[in-house]
């Protein structure tokens, strides 16, 4: 997995999440949880970090459809997920 | 000021009552200082006991009712007008017990910070909660007595499972999944992170739920008739036996099968989701998932994270194949076998190890630290980073090992911060289980079980 730096300016700006439309039962965020957590850069700026998923081969994963009920199966290829656009 | 033993003619340890004051039968013949003399106290024997925590009080409740103002958002002290409320002290001055009247058998006990849930062997759901973020019921919740949930589920008979951490519970009616509370890392795995307080929201749609765990960070259940290990919520550690340690499974999503029995996700008979670990036993065999470092707390001389379930709870080098109970913390893990034998792996701090040292089983294996033939469960503060304390159940009663401070529950002993080998904690029959109770915001923690 790959460590990655976003700038915040908030403690709230650490509550969003993200997802990825190739792993659909996943969803992303950051390290830490608060403010004391971060690297303050200056006044209303900290360092808050992330990491990536990476996958170095295939991989298969079964999760529970939670509106039709059932599974859903996918395969996931080797890469890296999770990306904060 | 000198002692006095008499005045007018009067033995002073026969006088009843002062401006109406009961005084209990010996009580003024001992002296807390010298720790001389008897003090007679009368324990509570019956109904919900309720041991330790640093607050024994209901929140708010006000100063004029002689009790103190709650300081901290605390449950699980259900107190009031209509309680057995007999606190005591023996001559070691640290043996305190509430108790709440509790008709109903004890089936399944848990607790988060906020809330104590019970389902009776009638299949009933009972809560017990500060507020109603946690009730979810129609009226109101009380803090001080077990109210029972209704209208939730397709039957109020039907609760099978609960498990609760914190802020958050899930439970099991007529195979359906349900959870209230907090929803941080997705951990309700419905896809969400929308927290649900003051509701139970069914959890997809299927209704083959047949066991569940909620820790702190993520969940873990088993399903289905072939009883599927799922976990949800967040990865970091490799908790949840997804391959990584990067962002949360949102939807519940079954563990990787790489090194499962067959390479098969299936026969799954217990679950425990812990702070850092999932553990679990499929066909017997005990299987892990998470934090590992030096302290080898999975054993097998593992000291690297494992984000995949690995096998483990070898003796003598071969791995067994009779275990029933699987509980992992930060530095050691413990596994009940088949014939009630109690095995620790990985470091001793804290005297985890459970024989009386901080002795630590590093060697790979698991190692069976009592002649114990009689044990049937563990119990630990859910939600701790470091679990430092441990209450082992045997044939019934309770056994507390490991740092009195931390769980505010001890047994008649002042022998130091430690009770270094299980020592019995409550000397009758319990019904059902124990849970410890532990707030966010401090650790007043405190134990409830029920007495018959």
């Amino acid at each position: 997995m790959a460590t990655y730096t976003v700038n915040i300016t908030s403690e709230s700006d650490l509550e969003e999440s993200w997802s990825d439309d190739n792993c659909p039962n996943f969803s992303f965020g950051f390290n830490e949880s608060s403010l004391d957590e971060c690297i303050k850069i200056n006044e209303t700026t900290w360092r808050a970090t992330y990491e990536s998923m990476e996958l170095s081969s295939p991989k298969t994963y079964t999760y529970l459809d939670m509106v039709n009920g059932g599974e859903i199966t996918y395969t996931l290829a080797a890469g890296e997920y999770g990306v904060r656009s | 000021m000198p002692d006095i033993d008499q005045k007018n003619g009067i033995d002073m340890a026969n006088i009843a009552s002062i401006n109406g004051q009961d005084i209990p039968a010996s009580g003024g013949a001992f002296d807390p200082v010298a720790g001389t003399g008897t003090y007679t106290t009368t324990l509570p024997t019956s109904g919900l006991i309720q041991m330790g925590g640093a607050y024994r009080q209901p929140y708010s409740e006000s100063a004029s009712s002689g009790k103190h103002s709650g300081g901290d958002d605390v449950t699980g002290f259900t107190l009031g007008t209509d309680i057995v409320r007999n606190y005591s002290s023996d001559v070691n001055g640290i043996h305190a017990r509430a108790a709440t009247p509790f008709t109903p058998t004890v089936s399944k006990m848990a607790a988060g910070g906020y809330a104590i849930f019970i389902i009776d062997t009638d299949g009933k759901m009972w809560i017990a909660a500060t507020s109603n973020s946690y009730w979810g019921g129609s009226g109101s919740v009380s803090r001080r007595t077990f109210t029972q949930l209704t209208g939730v589920g397709d039957s109020d008979t039907g609760w099978t499972d609960v498990s609760a951490c914190s802020s958050t519970a899930l439970a099991i009616n007529s195979g359906k999944l349900y959870g209230i509370g907090n929803n941080s890392y997705g951990k309700f795995g419905n896809g969400s992170t929308s927290s649900s307080y003051s509701n139970w929201t069914q959890i997809g749609t299927d209704s083959d739920w047949v066991s569940v765990s909620v820790s702190q960070n993520h969940t873990a259940a088993i399903k289905g008739s072939s009883n599927v290990l799922y976990t949800a919520g967040r990865n970091n550690d490799g908790m949840t036996g997804q391959n990584t340690q990067s962002g949360n499974t949102t939807t519940w999503t079954a563990v990787d099968a790489t090194n499962l029995v067959s390479a098969t996700n299936n026969n799954f008979s217990f679950v425990d989701a812990s702070y850092h670990h999932t553990t679990a036993i499929q066909s017997g065999r005990a299987f892990a998932c998470g934090r590992c470092d030096s302290n080898e707390p999975l054993g097998q001389n593992l000291t690297s994270d494992q984000t995949i379930m690995v096998q483990t709870g070898s003796v003598g080098g071969t791995l067994q194949t009779d275990w029933t109970k699987f509980y992992a913390n930060y530095y050691s893990s413990h596994l009940i076998n088949s014939s009630g034998h109690f095995y620790h792996q990985g470091d001793g701090q804290y005297y985890m190890s459970g024989d009386g040292t901080q002795d630590d089983h590093k060697a790979g294996d698991a190692v069976r630290t009592s002649t114990w033939t009689d044990a049937e469960d563990i119990y630990y503060a859910k939600g701790q980073y470091i679990v430092k304390y441990l209450i082992i159940k045997r044939s019934g009663k309770l056994y507390y090992v490991g740092y009195t401070r931390e769980g505010n529950i001890s047994p008649n002993s002042t022998s130091g911060a430690y009770i270094t080998s299980p020592t019995l904690l409550i000397d009758s029959q319990i019904n059902g289980e124990a849970a410890i109770i532990r707030p966010d915001s401090n650790s007043a923690e405190s134990l409830i079980a029920q007495y018959q």
